[in-house]
């Protein structure tokens, strides 16, 4: 899935793929550069993690503004890979979104 | 306002912006009654949060020199996980202040006060406070 993403996003977007939150302190101390830097908040990280992750993408989104927007994708075990490169890709075209987490589920 | 003055003998000064939400009800899974029932309690929590102040602030300082109260109540509401037991409401505050120094490196120093509503009895306020400061 990680590959698919790359693949799908090229040099649209920066992704880091969270394991814990120290995801966001590595962002705050090199924030990188570019139009968007997609937090990708895999199925295994804690529920405590994920959700100090989700909580930070709100205020690092404004500190990272005008110049680059933050999003993030939260997603739940089986989430289907299609979902989330799609999901990937509308927030990679919505330039004016930024700060927005979208949770992927499962189908069904 | 006082200001630090480099130049002048005695401790430096240091000016801080305090953010306050208080009193916040809150249903939380925690403690034996959470463990034995599986149903969450309620907590009354306050938050007061020391941010490093700008210099100054003008009529026209943009929203971004200061910090969204909502950060604070979302680290005390949403960004509680659902379904997590804490066995202590002090990891209740901890999660709290590690939110919040997460999400801004401006925050230097967080407080958490919480109320354990369901064992009052008479109306008085039986609970913690915890304090973290950044390091």
């Amino acid at each position: 899935m990680r590959d698919a993403l790359a693949a799908a996003l090229g040099a649209r977007a920066t992704l880091v793929f969270a394991q814990d939150a120290r995801a966001v302190a590595a962002l705050q101390a090199a924030p990188p550069g570019g139009d968007l830097v997609l937090l990708v908040i895999e199925s295994g990280v804690s529920a405590l993690d994920r959700a100090m992750l989700v909580a930070a993408v709100g205020p690092l989104a404004q500190a990272l503004a005008p110049v680059t927007r933050l999003a993030a994708l939260d997603l739940a075990d089986n989430a289907e890979p299609s979902d989330v490169v799609a999901a990937a890709e509308f927030l990679a075209a919505a330039g004016s979104t930024t700060g927005q987490v979208l949770r992927i589920v499962p189908r069904g | 306002m006082a200001r630090a003055n480099p130049t002048s003998e005695g401790p430096a000064l240091t000016d801080r912006l305090t953010l306050n939400v208080h009193d916040l009800e809150v249903m939380v899974l925690t403690g034996i009654y959470s463990e034995e029932t599986h149903l969450p309690q309620p907590l009354r929590i306050s938050l007061t949060v020391d941010l490093v102040a700008p210099e100054r602030f003008d009529p026209d300082t943009p929203l971004s020199e200061s910090k969204n109260y909502l950060d604070l109540k979302h680290a005390a509401t949403s960004a509680l996980p659902v379904g997590v037991h804490f066995k202590l409401v002090e990891a209740v505050a901890d999660h709290i202040c590690e939110t919040l120094f997460l999400q801004d490196q401006r925050v230097t120093r967080v407080e958490v006060s919480i109320v354990k509503l369901a064992i009052s009895e008479a109306g008085e306020s039986i609970g913690v406070t915890l304090v973290r400061n950044r390091r």
